[in-house]
C-alpha cells in the first residue's frame, strides 16, 4: 500500500503494509492542504510493526515531549516513548524506515507518529530552504504581521478575529519562512485554525466547535476550515512588515497596544521556532531570522480576556498597523 | 580547564564549537546550544569575537582595539572575561592559519554583551512547536 501527499514544498510518499499506520500518518499530512506549485522535494515515509519498540535516543539533536532525536552525518535517528523509531537516510530523496512496535499498532496508540511525521516535514522543509515557523501570520493591502506566542497564547484567536476584519490569514501556527534575494517571504501551508470550543462565544458563525476533530492532545482545540465560514480568506504567501509580541492579560475588554523595542524583535521572532542541536541548522535558522527581522517594525500588545467581546477590540492594533 | 585569562597574552581562544553566531543589524547574536541562551553583542564587541575567531591573541584584540581608537584596548578584556564567565569560549592549543582581522571600526564603543534573561526551550513540544510542554 502506498500514496502520496504534497506537504508545502514536499511531496511525501507512505510506503506500509499497515493500514491503520497507513491512516495515521495521512490523518497528519493531509492537514497541510494550502496547494504549493512546484518544485517538490521528495520524501518517503516506509513504516512497518515490529516485535519489540526502540530504547530512546539522548536527543542531542532535538529533544521533544514524546520524542528525542538524534543527528549524526546528515542522518537522523528519532525515538518515541511508545518505542517508535525512524531513521533518515539519503539526501536528495530522504527516505524514512519508521519502526512501530506491533502492540501500539494493535492498541491503536499512535499518536506518537505525529512526531515522527512532524520531524520529517520540518527537516525536509529546511531542505527544501525554508525554516518552520510556529506563528500565525495575515496579510491586507501589502501590510504582513506576524502574530509570536507560545501554544495557548491568543494566536488563533486574534488571527480569527482579523480575518473577520478583512484580513486574510496565511495561518494561524504553521508557516514556512525563508529569506531570498528579494527579502523575507511567508508561506502557508493549511487553510485550518486551530480553535477553542469558547471562540464561539466571540464568533457564532464558528458553530458548535466540540463537534470537531481534536486539534491534538495537548489541548481542546479543535481543527477549523476557515474557508467554509469566512470564503476567500486565506492567503498562499506573504512578505512580512511586523512582529507583534501577543501577550494575554487580565479582565479587560481591549487590546492593549505598544511598540515592541528594536532589540525585542529578534529574539521574539527566534522563540517561535524550534532550533536543534545541530550547528549548522542552527546556523542558518539564526541567518535567516536575523536578515529577516532587518526591515520589520515590532509591536506589542496585550489582549484582555474579553477583547474580543468588544467589536471595536482590533481598531487599536490596525491603526498601528497602518503604513 | 582554568579558562580564565592568563598573564601571557599569547593564549588563543575561541567560540566554542557549539556557540553559534550571526550578524545582526550592527553586532551579532550568539546562541548557546548546548544552555539555550543567546546573547546580544555589539558592533565592538561582534568585532572582537571576529579577531578571536580569526586566530588573533588577546594583545592583537587589544592592538586591533586601538587602532579602531580604543584608548589602550579599552574594555577588551573585561568582555573577553565576559565571554568566558558565560562559558561561552575555549582554549585552543593550536591556532590555525591566522585571518585577517575585521574591518576597522570606528567609532570604537565600549563592547557589550547581553545576555537574554530567558533562555530557549529545552524540551519542546515538537519539531514544529517550540512552546513549553503542558501536561496531556
Amino acid at each position: 500500500m502506498n500514496d502520496a501527499f504534497l506537504a508545502g514544498p514536499l511531496r511525501v510518499r507512505i510506503e506500509t503494509c499497515e493500514p491503520s499506520v497507513r491512516d495515521k500518518i495521512a490523518e497528519t499530512l493531509a492537514l497541510y492542504d494550502r496547494p504549493w506549485d512546484g518544485p517538490f522535494l521528495d520524501i518517503v515515509l516506509d513504516a512497518r510493526s515490529v516485535d519489540r519498540g526502540a530504547v530512546m535516543v539522548d536527543g542531542a539533536y532535538l529533544r521533544c515531549a514524546r520524542m528525542t532525536v538524534d543527528a549524526d552525518g546528515g542522518e537522523f535517528h528519532a525515538t518515541t516513548r511508545c518505542g517508535a523509531r525512524a531513521r533518515s537516510s539519503g539526501a536528495a530523496r530522504r527516505r524514512w524506515s519508521i519502526e512501530v512496535p506491533a502492540a501500539a499498532v494493535a492498541s491503536d496508540q499512535l499518536e506518537e507518529l505525529e512526531d515522527l511525521v512532524g520531524l520529517a516535514l520540518t527537516t525536509g522543509w529546511r531542505a527544501a530552504g525554508w525554516v518552520a515557523l510556529h506563528a500565525a501570520a495575515v496579510v491586507r493591502d501589502g501590510i504582513c504581521p506576524i502574530f509570536c506566542a507560545g501554544s495557548g497564547g491568543g494566536k488563533s484567536t486574534l488571527t480569527a478575529a482579523l480575518v473577520r476584519s478583512g484580513w486574510r490569514a496565511l495561518g494561524d501556527d504553521k508557516l514556512l519562512l525563508r529569506y531570498a534575494e528579494g527579502g523575507a517571504e511567508l508561506r502557508a501551508l493549511l487553510r485550518t485554525f486551530n480553535l477553542h470550543p469558547r471562540t464561539r462565544e466571540w464568533f457564532p458563525e464558528v458553530g458548535d466547535l466540540t463537534l470537531l476533530p481534536a486539534y491534538s492532545a495537548w489541548t481542546e482545540k479543535r481543527k477549523f476550515r476557515i474557508d467554509r465560514t469566512w470564503p476567500e480568506t486565506s492567503a498562499p504567501h506573504a512578505r512580512p512588515t511586523h512582529v507583534v509580541r501577543v501577550n494575554r492579560g487580565g479582565n479587560s475588554r481591549r487590546i492593549a497596544v505598544g511598540e515592541l523595542a528594536r532589540a525585542d524583535i529578534f529574539p521574539t521572532l527566534l522563540r517561535q521556532i524550534a532550533i536543534p542541536g545541530d550547528r549548522e541548522t542552527a546556523a542558518t535558522i539564526l541567518a535567516t531570522v536575523a536578515k529577516t527581522v532587518g526591515g520589520l517594525r515590532g509591536l506589542d500588545i496585550v489582549v484582555g480576556d474579553d477583547a474580543y467581546c468588544d467589536e471595536d477590540c482590533l481598531a487599536e492594533l490596525e491603526r498601528a498597523l497602518a503604513p | 580547564m582554568d579558562l580564565r585569562l592568563a598573564p601571557s597574552q599569547s593564549r588563543i581562544l575561541a567560540l566554542r564549537g557549539d556557540v553559534v553566531a550571526t550578524v545582526l543589524e550592527d553586532g551579532a547574536v550568539l546562541l548557546d546550544l548546548q544552555s539555550k541562551y543567546f546573547y546580544a553583542l555589539n558592533g565592538s564587541a561582534w568585532s572582537i569575537v571576529q579577531c578571536l575567531e580569526g586566530g588573533a591573541a588577546l594583545h592583537d584584540v587589544e592592538a586591533f582595539a586601538q587602532t579602531c581608537g580604543a584608548s589602550d584596548g579599552d574594555g577588551v578584556r573585561s568582555f573577553v572575561s565576559s565571554l568566558e564567565a558565560h562559558g561561552l569560549l575555549e582554549s585552543v592549543d593550536e591556532a590555525g592559519p591566522a585571518l585577517p582581522l575585521p574591518a576597522s571600526r570606528t567609532p570604537w564603543i565600549a563592547p557589550t554583551i547581553e545576555r537574554q534573561a530567558e533562555p530557549l526551550q529545552r524540551v519542546l513540544v515538537s519539531a514544529f512547536d517550540p512552546s513549553i510542554p503542558l501536561a496531556e
